[in-house]
């Protein structure tokens, strides 16, 4: 399929002692919503983390093609692949206090994935920051951008963990959970800024969670992940008459509530 | 069955349970649902004898109980999330379900433990197997047997499903249902998810903070009859995302 941001065919991932826990993966993404879901341990994480090169140590990766917006990712260096993650590819982690830099203010943060890739001068790379983090809707500009990831809550710093992966304005972003260590009183406003900023600029989003309602109400389209497999491909619209048994259990699960 | 009035428990100088109060009657499910430390399993530690440190009323099947006086065992067990953590690596399941027999001085036990896996839905061959040798819904089987195994009235539950894949979460929360009905036992079931709360409880309290926010009938949380903006956060939450 050419014209595609992402082509993934027979991913594998194996650890010693552990076997292989990524089996045979492929999937092609256009400038669509593509949800993953599965899970705890069906190889989410894994999976996302393979397309950005950053895997663990003792991971051993193969792949028939993996290729982003036609580039050969197996045979990209680890010099270039730095340059295409702070720039064309984003990734969005589960837990903002991992993944900012405590030693550094929020607006900095941004500035700086800012300037990696773009000639500007300080004064156009703070107008930039404030506007990001205006796009994410933080209240306070101004003052947030000087303060530290400690200072902030964990929806405040997940908004601004986002408002640092657009700075680049990637091609395509990778949310590994974004809500899911966050209080059910934000997840919503982080979700919609997500929804917003992805519409907005046309990127390709790859939202992953274990919640299969969320997945199916944000996304076009949805792989089902088990045990390292993807079971199931289909349209967010057509899940409901989804053949794969393990697929209907999910959804027989989620309607327990709703009965 | 439990009468809990201004129920409040600490970690140190951490609140983690904060002036809850409700009550259970015989053969009643009731559900505690909340994010994740929202001082769910702690509850459940107290009434089941296991937190020392928490102050207010808690009265078990009329009898007022104290931090300090050891609870006879029985009358009340707990099931846990992760069955692996409390089932002994080293133990057959034999073992595992003679124990508490061979603690309480209860005779017949061989028929006991045959009939307890049989409940469960335990084969026969299973009965002289290690954890290690058993999936991770067999595992969570024996840990059933192991609380039934007393015939107690009250079985505290948290988060009985949450480490198992779906479809074992389904034949694990089947089976509670049958038991429950089978050998009229009141629940106290705990978990960050309202799903598997709604199908198993007729009550539910909604947990935030150490405190119960809203107390609702299951029916209601499914109509999403709720009063509490943070009980419709959590309902909404549950139905996936609403673009708006
Ligand atoms: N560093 C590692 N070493 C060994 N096994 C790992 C490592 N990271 C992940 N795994 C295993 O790979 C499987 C898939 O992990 P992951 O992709 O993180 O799952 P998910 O994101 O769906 O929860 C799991 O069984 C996990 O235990
Ligand atoms: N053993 C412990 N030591 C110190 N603090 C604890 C301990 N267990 C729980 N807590 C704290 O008590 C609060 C409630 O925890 P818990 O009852 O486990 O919540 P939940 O089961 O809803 O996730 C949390 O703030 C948690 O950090
Ligand atoms: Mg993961
Ligand atoms: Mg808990």
């Amino acid at each position: 399929m050419t014209g595609a941001l992402l082509e993934i065919a027979d991913l594998r991932i194996r650890f010693a002692g552990a076997g292989e826990v990524v089996r045979g993966v492929g999937f092609a993404l256009g400038r669509e919503r593509l949800g993953i879901v599965g899970e705890t341990g069906s190889g989410k994480s894994l999976t996302a983390r393979a397309i950005l090169k950053l895997l663990p140590r003792g991971a051993a990766m193969s792949a028939t093609r993996l290729a982003f917006d036609g580039i050969d990712l197996l045979a990209t260096g680890e010099r270039a692949m730095r340059a295409l993650r702070g720039r064309r590819l984003g990734l969005v982690l589960q837990d903002p206090r991992f993944s900012l830099n405590p030693a550094m203010s929020i607006g900095r943060q941004i500035e700086e994935a800012w300037r990696a890739h773009r000639a500007g001068s300080r004064r156009e790379a703070r107008d930039k920051a404030l506007a990001l983090l205006e796009a994410v809707r933080i209240r306070e500009p101004q003052r947030v951008h000087g303060l530290y990831p400690h200072q902030v809550s964990g929806g405040m710093g997940q908004r601004a963990m986002i408002a640092m992966m657009l700075a680049p304005d990637p091609d395509l972003l990778i949310a590994d959970e974004p809500t899911s260590a966050l209080d059910v009183s934000v997840q919503g406003q982080v979700l919609s800024v997500l929804d917003e900023e992805v519409s907005r600029r046309g990127m390709g989003l790859i939202l992953i969670s274990h919640d299969l309602a969320l997945v199916r109400s944000f996304c076009d389209r949805v792989l089902v992940m088990r045990q390292g497999e993807i079971v199931e491909s289909c349209a967010a619209a057509a899940l409901a008459s989804a053949s794969h048994p393990y697929t209907r259990c999910l959804l027989a699960a989620q309607a327990e509530l709703l009965a | 069955m439990i009468a809990a009035h201004g129920l409040t428990a600490r970690f140190g100088a951490t609140l983690a349970v904060d002036g809850v109060s409700f009550s259970i009657a015989a053969g009643e499910a009731f559900g505690i649902v909340g994010e994740s430390g929202s001082g769910k399993s702690t509850v459940l530690r107290v009434i089941a004898g296991l937190h020392a440190h928490w102050s207010g009323t808690l009265e078990l099947d009329g009898v007022p109980q104290s931090p300090r006086r050891l609870r006879p065992g029985g009358a009340a067990q707990m099931v846990f999330q992760d069955p692996y953590g409390s089932l002994h690596p080293r133990h057959t399941v034999d073992r595992a379900l003679a124990e508490p027999l061979a603690v309480h001085g209860i005779a017949a036990a061989a028929e006991r433990i045959a009939d307890a896996l049989a409940d469960v839905g335990l084969a026969r061959e299973h009965r002289f197997r290690y954890p290690h040798q058993l999936s991770g819904g067999q595992r969570q089987r024996v840990a059933i047997a192991r609380a039934l195994i007393l015939a107690p009235r009250l079985v505290l539950l948290d988060e009985p499903t949450s480490a198992l894949d779906a479809p074992v979460q389904a034949e694990i929360l089947a089976l509670l249902q049958r038991l429950r009905r089978e050998q009229r036992l009141a629940y106290v079931l705990v978990s960050h998810n309202l799903a598997v709360v709604a199908a198993l409880c007729e009550r539910v309290a909604v947990m935030r903070e150490g405190r119960f926010v809203e107390e609702l009938a299951v029916a209601d949380l499914r109509a999403g009859r709720a009063e509490e903006p943070y009980t419709r956060q959590l309902i909404e939450a549950s139905r996936g995302y609403r673009r708006r």
